[in-house]
C-alpha cells in the first residue's frame, strides 16, 4: 500500500528533467496573466490620461513583482514555515487594525482600504490560509470542537475587520475557504451543516430585512427601515435592492448589471473581435470598473463563448492542478493549504463571472490573475507560490515527529 | 499495526473529502459554462437586439445654476437658455484612416459656420482631440446660438447628417460691469474622468456629457457648490446609428441655490459711477453688522464678454490693458495708506500718554529725522498746534514726533496687527493681505535694522506698509464703533441652508480709552466740517460726518505720483456707514477722493439737504 502511495505521488515532470513544479498550474497561470494584460488594454483603450496605460502598469509593475514573490514563496519549504504562520497572521490582523487609526488609512469612495497605497486585506487573506491549515492540522488539539471554534475565530476576525472597511467583496471568499478547509480536515458534516445553516439564516435575515419593509404599509415601514438602516451599510442594501429590482436604478448600479449582461450576451459564439467590443469601446460598460471587476464582460463580448470557455478551461486547469498537488501531498498541512487556495480562487472566479452575467448581486470581486489590481495580483501569485512550494516539497518523506 | 491502519484510513477519508470538494468546484465551473452557453449562444440574438436596436445612452442634464442677488433681491446674475450644435462623430465616420473622418467633420463645421453665419469655435486640432479622447460623446461645434442663427439652421433645406441641437443654459448679467470683480465669471466644465481605476464603484459616467457651468472667479467660484446644484440624467433610446428614438425618465437635475450678497446694487453703481475715470476703489461697510454694502472698482470689465465663451483675443486684451481691468483693487489692490491711518497713531499716543489732548507742538513745516527731512503738507508750517487740529489739518511733524517718542515696536506694530493689517480678511472672494512690516522683516528682507526714518514714514502711512482698501474700510468702521471690530461680510445667504446672516460676528475689541477716542473723533469731525479741514470738500449739508484724508506718494518709473485716499463715517453720533475711497495717480485725498465720497454720502442719506444728484439710471 505504501508503494502505491509513492507511485501516485511521483511527479511526471520530474522524470523529464524539469524542476519538480506543478507545470499545469504554471502554464495556466502564465496564460491567464497574459490574457489579462491584453484585455486590460482593451478595457482601458478609450480612457484618457494615465489610466489609459493600465495594462502597462500591470505588465511592468504588478506581474513582475508578483512573480518574484511567487518564486520566493515557492522556494521556501512550507513545512518549515508552517510553525510561523501565526506570525504572518498576526501581522495581517495588525495591519487591518492600523486602517482604523485616523490618519493612516486612506479613504476612497467611502471605504478605508488603503495603507500607503497597499490593501492590507489582501495580505490578510494570504495569511489566513496557512493559519487555518496550522490550526486544523494541529495534532495537539485532535479533532475536538475547540479546534473548529479556533478555526472559525481565526477566519472570522480578519473577515469582520475587512467587512467593516467596508469591503464585503474581499471578506466574502474567506467564508467558503474556511468551510472547505474545515470539511477536508475532517470536521463532522453535521457541524458544518449547522454552520452553513446559520450562515444561510443570517443571509436570509439580511435579505428579508432589506426586502420585507417594502411590503409593509407606509407607517410601520418608515420605522422598520430606520432600524434596518442603522444595522446595514447603505450600499449593501442598495445592491441587494438593485439585484432584485434592477429597474429601480436604471442609471446607476442597475445600469452596470444590464450593460454587462448585454456585453456578454451580444458577444455570441465568436465574439466581436479584440478591441471591437462596442459595449466596451463606446463606454456602455462602465469604464471605471471594466478593467477590474467587469473584465470578464470585455472578454465575453470581444471573444464570445469560445473565449469565455477557454478562459474557464484555464481556470479549471489551474484549480485541477492545485487539486492534484493537494491529493499527492504527503501531509495534512499541504493538503489543507491547497484546499484553502483552491477555495479562495474558486469563490472569486464563480462570484465574478456569475455577477457579470446577472446570476448574482454586483459585488466588488475581481477575477484572479486577469483583473487589473496591485495588491490583489500580489496576493494571488503568493498563494499560488504556496501551492508550488507544496508541489516541490510536499512529496518528500516527512522528517520529524509526525513522519515515519 | 492497529494505529497504522487507522492513519491510513484517515488519509483515505481525507482524500475522499478532498475529491468531493474538487468535484464541487468542477460542478460550479460547469454551471458557469452552461449559463454562458445559454446567454452567448442560445439567447444571443436577444442581447444583440438589445444592443443594436434599442440601446440606451445615458445623458447627463446639467442643473440650472443658482442666481446671485444683491441684499434687496435685485438679480446680479441669472440664466437663459442657450442653443448648441452637437455633432455625432460615430455617424460621421468615414471609411479608412481617421484622417478622412476629421476632414469630413472639418468640412461640415465650415458648412455649418456658413449656414448659420457664426464664426467657427472648433478647429481641426479640436476635432482630433475630441476623436482621440471623447469619441462616444458629441462634439459641440457651436454654442450660444441666437434666434436668428437658430432660424437659419432650422430652415436649411439640405440634409445635415450627424447634427443635432441641444439646449443648455448660459449666464446673463443684467448690469454688465457692475460688481464684475465680485460676481466673477463661469466657464464650461470638462467631462470628469476618474483617475484611479480603484476609486470607482458607485461612480456614474455618461455616454453624453452636457458640461455644467463651473465658477472660475469671484462669487461664481467661491459659492460654486451651492450655485451649481446637482446634474441629473436620463436615458435616451437610440437606434443603430445613434439617432434619438425616445426619451425615458431618469433622475431630474437639482437646481442650484440662489446666493445673496450684502451689496446694495444701487450704492454699488453709485460708487462705480463716482469713481468715474479714476483708477481706484471704494468700499462701504455697514458699521453695525460688518456687511459690505459696496465694493467698487474702476476700471471694470463687462461680464457679458464671458458669455457664451470668452475669446482668447478679448482675454489677452484684458490681460494686457495697462489699467488692469481684471484686477479687484478693492480687496486685492495694495496701496500705501498715507495719512488715513493717523487717527490710529494718535490713539496709540494718547493711550501711552506720549501726548495728552492739550499737548501743543510747534510745526515749522518740516522735521529732521536722522539724515532725512520730512515735510508737512503745509510747507510754511502749522505753527503751534494741538492734537485735534493736527488730525484735522493732517500735520506730519506732529505725528512723526509722537511716533518717534512711542517707538515702532511693540506699540505701533502690535496695534496695526490687531486691527488686521498684514492679514487677508476672509469674505469669500479673493483678498490680499498687504504688508505690515516689522524690524525682523526688514532685517530679513534688506539686511538692515529698523531706523527712526522708518518709524517716521510709518506714522504717515508711507514706506513699507501696504494695505487694501477693504482693510482701510474695516479700520474706519472700527474707529466709528469706538474700537469694536466686526468680521466683514460679503455673502448674506450662501445658499448653504443657514439662511440669511444678519447677526454681526465680533472679531475683537481695541483697547482705546474713551477720552482719547473723543479727541481723535473730534479731529476727524473737524477734518470734514472745519474750514481748515483737509476733507472739507466731502461735506454735505445735513450730514454729520467725520473722516480723514490721505495722500500717499509712490514712484512709478522714477516719476513721483500720488494715491488719493479718504475715509469717513456717518452719522457722527451714531455711525451707520464707514467708507474708504482710493484713487490712483490723483491730485490729493482732499480733492479727488473727497469728491467721490461726497457722492456716496448723497446716495446713503437721500434726505440730506444736498442738491439732488441725478439718480443712476438702471441699465
Amino acid at each position: 500500500m505504501k508503494q502505491s502511495f509513492q507511485k501516485t505521488s511521483a511527479n511526471p515532470f520530474a522524470k523529464r528533467g524539469l524542476p519538480a513544479l506543478n507545470w499545469v498550474v504554471v502554464v495556466c497561470m502564465v496564460l491567464l496573466l497574459i490574457g489579462g494584460i491584453f484585455f486590460i488594454r482593451s478595457a482601458s483603450a478609450m480612457r484618457t490620461g494615465t489610466v489609459r496605460l493600465l495594462h502597462l502598469r500591470m505588465l511592468y509593475n504588478w506581474v513582475p513583482l508578483g512573480l518574484l514573490l511567487h518564486v520566493l514563496v515557492a522556494r521556501a519549504n512550507y513545512r518549515k514555515w508552517n510553525d510561523w504562520s501565526w506570525v504572518f497572521y498576526a501581522v495581517g490582523v495588525f495591519m487591518l487594525l492600523l486602517l482604523f487609526v485616523p490618519g493612516l488609512g486612506t479613504e476612497r469612495m467611502g471605504a478605508r482600504r488603503w495603507l500607503f497605497g497597499f490593501q492590507p486585506s489582501e495580505f490578510a487573506k494570504f495569511s489566513v490560509v496557512p493559519m487555518l491549515a496550522f490550526i486544523l492540522s494541529g495534532s495537539s488539539l485532535r479533532k475536538g470542537p475547540i479546534k473548529f471554534l479556533l478555526a472559525i475565530l481565526a477566519s472570522a476576525v480578519p473577515a469582520i475587520l475587512i467587512a467593516l472597511q467596508p469591503d464585503l467583496g474581499t471578506a466574502l471568499p474567506l467564508v467558503p475557504a474556511g468551510l472547505a478547509m474545515a470539511y477536508v480536515s475532517g470536521c463532522a458534516p453535521r457541524t458544518l451543516m449547522a454552520v452553513c445553516l446559520a450562515g444561510l439564516l443570517l443571509t436570509g435575515a439580511f435579505f428579508a430585512a432589506v426586502l420585507l419593509p417594502e411590503k409593509l404599509p407606509p407607517e410601520p415601514r418608515a420605522r422598520v427601515e430606520q432600524v434596518v438602516d442603522t444595522v446595514i451599510f447603505p450600499h449593501w442594501k442598495k445592491r441587494i435592492l438593485v439585484f432584485v429590482y434592477p429597474e429601480r436604478d436604471p442609471l446607476g448600479a442597475g445600469w452596470n448589471k444590464r450593460q454587462s449582461e448585454i456585453a456578454v450576451g451580444s458577444g455570441g459564439l465568436h465574439g466581436k473581435g479584440y478591441l471591437k467590443g462596442t459595449q466596451n469601446i463606446l463606454g456602455f460598460l462602465p469604464r471605471a470598473v471594466s478593467s477590474t471587476d467587469f473584465i470578464f464582460s470585455v472578454i465575453g463580448e470581444e471573444k464570445g463563448f469560445y473565449g469565455s470557455a477557454v478562459l474557464l478551461a484555464l481556470f479549471a486547469g489551474l484549480l485541477g492542478g492545485i487539486a492534484v498537488t493537494g491529493l499527492t501531498c504527503r501531509d495534512e498541512v499541504g493538503r489543507l493549504i491547497c484546499t484553502g487556495v483552491a477555495a479562495l480562487l474558486f469563490t472569486h472566479i464563480f462570484v465574478n463571472v456569475a455577477m457579470t452575467i446577472g446570476k448574482m448581486p454586483i459585488t466588488g470581486i475581481p477575477l484572479p490573475l486577469v483583473s487589473y489590481g496591485g495588491s490583489f495580483t500580489l496576493s494571488t501569485l503568493a498563494l499560488l507560490g504556496l501551492v508550488q512550494s507544496i508541489a516541490i516539497h510536499g512529496r518528500k518523506p516527512i522528517s520529524g515527529a509526525s513522519g515515519s | 499495526m492497529k494505529t497504522k491502519r487507522s492513519v491510513g484510513m484517515r488519509v483515505d477519508s481525507e482524500r475522499l473529502r478532498f475529491a468531493v470538494f474538487s468535484g464541487m468546484m468542477l460542478f460550479g465551473l460547469v454551471y458557469l459554462v452552461l449559463s454562458l452557453y445559454q446567454i452567448q449562444v442560445t439567447d444571443t440574438a436577444q442581447y444583440s437586439d438589445a444592443q443594436d436596436a434599442h440601446s440606451f445612452r445615458r445623458v447627463r442634464l446639467p442643473a440650472t445654476r443658482g442666481r446671485i442677488l444683491d441684499r434687496n433681491g435685485v438679480v446680479l446674475a441669472d440664466n437663459k437658455p442657450s442653443y448648441c450644435v452637437a455633432l455625432y462623430i460615430e455617424e460621421l465616420r468615414k471609411p479608412g484612416a481617421w484622417e478622412n473622418t476629421v476632414t469630413h467633420v472639418d468640412a461640415l463645421v465650415a458648412d455649418l459656420a456658413r449656414i448659420i453665419d457664426k464664426p467657427r469655435e472648433v478647429d481641426r486640432d479640436d476635432i482630433w482631440a475630441h476623436i482621440k479622447r471623447r469619441r462616444p460623446i458629441p462634439l459641440f461645434a457651436f454654442t450660444g446660438l441666437d434666434d436668428a442663427q437658430m432660424a437659419r439652421l432650422a430652415e436649411w433645406p439640405g440634409a445635415l447628417p450627424g447634427t443635432d441641437i441641444y439646449v443648455g443654459s448660459e449666464r446673463i448679467y443684467p448690469f454688465a460691469d457692475t460688481a464684475s470683480h465680485i460676481i466673477g465669471y463661469v466657464g464650461r466644465g470638462q467631462p470628469r474622468e476618474v483617475e484611479e481605476a480603484s476609486e470607482v464603484e458607485d461612480h456614474e459616467d455618461f455616454n453624453f456629457y452636457m458640461p455644467d457651468l463651473a465658477g472660475r472667479e469671484g462669487i461664481e467660484y467661491a459659492c460654486d457648490l451651492a450655485l451649481g446644484g446637482r446634474g441629473g440624467g436620463h436615458l435616451i433610446r437610440v437606434n443603430a446609428v445613434g439617432y434619438k428614438h425616445e426619451m425615458l425618465p431618469g433622475r431630474p437635475a437639482v437646481p442650484g441655490l440662489d446666493v445673496m450678497l450684502t451689496l446694495d446694487s444701487g450704492l454699488q453703481r453709485t460708487a462705480e459711477q463716482a469713481l468715474g475715470d479714476n483708477r481706484g476703489a471704494a468700499v462701504v461697510l455697514d458699521c453695525e453688522n460688518g456687511d459690505i454694502l459696496a465694493m467698487a472698482n474702476s476700471p471694470r470689465y463687462d461680464l457679458r464678454l464671458f458669455v457664451p465663451v470668452l475669446t482668447s483675443e478679448t482675454w489677452n486684451r484684458l490681460l494686457k490693458d495697462p489699467a488692469k481691468p481684471l484686477y479687484n483693487r478693492a480687496s486685492s489692490g495694495i496701496y500705501p495708506p498715507g495719512s488715513v491711518l493717523k487717527p490710529v497713531v494718535a490713539l496709540c499716543g494718547l493711550r501711552a500718554h506720549i501726548v495728552e489732548p492739550d499737548t501743543r507742538f510747534t510745526c515749522t513745516g518740516s522735521i529732521r529725522v536722522g539724515q532725512r527731512i520730512f515735510h508737512c503738507a503745509n510747507r510754511y508750517g502749522h505753527g503751534e498746534i494741538g492734537l485735534q487740529r493736527a488730525i484735522a489739518a493732517s500735520c506730519n511733524p506732529y505725528f512723526i514726533d509722537m511716533a518717534l517718542q512711542m517707538g515702532f515696536e511693540p506699540v505701533l506694530h502690535d496695534e496695526f496687527a490687531m486691527l488686521g493689517f498684514g492679514t487677508a480678511p476672509r469674505i469669500g472672494v479673493q483678498t490680499a493681505s498687504g504688508l505690515l512690516p516689522s524690524s525682523a522683516w526688514k532685517q530679513g528682507r534688506f539686511g538692515d535694522s529698523w531706523r527712526g526714518g522708518d518709524t517716521a514714514n510709518f506714522s504717515l502711512g508711507q514706506g513699507f506698509l501696504s494695505t487694501t482698501p477693504l482693510q482701510i474700510a474695516m479700520m474706519t468702521a472700527t474707529l466709528a464703533m469706538d474700537g469694536k471690530m466686526l468680521k466683514p461680510r460679503l455673502i448674506r445667504d450662501a445658499g448653504d441652508g443657514n439662511g440669511v446672516q444678519q447677526e454681526p460676528v465680533a472679531a475683537g475689541v481695541m483697547n482705546w480709552p474713551k477720552s482719547a477716542l473723543s479727541v481723535v473723533k473730534a479731529g476727524m469731525h473737524d477734518a470734514i466740517n472745519a474750514p481748515y479741514g483737509t476733507g472739507r470738500r466731502a461735506a454735505v449739508p445735513g450730514i454729520d460726518a467725520a473722516g480723514k484724508t490721505g495722500t500717499a506718494e509712490y514712484y512709478e518709473n522714477s516719476e513721483r505720483k500720488k494715491h488719493a485716499w479718504m475715509i469717513a463715517f456717518a452719522p457722527f453720533d451714531a455711525p451707520r456707514y464707514a467708507v474708504a475711497v482710493v484713487c490712483e495717480d490723483a491730485d490729493s485725498g482732499g480733492l479727488t477722493a473727497a469728491a467721490v465720497l461726497r457722492e456716496l454720502f448723497v446716495y446713503l442719506f437721500p434726505d440730506s439737504a444736498a442738491a439732488p444728484l441725478e439718480t443712476p439710471e438702471l441699465i
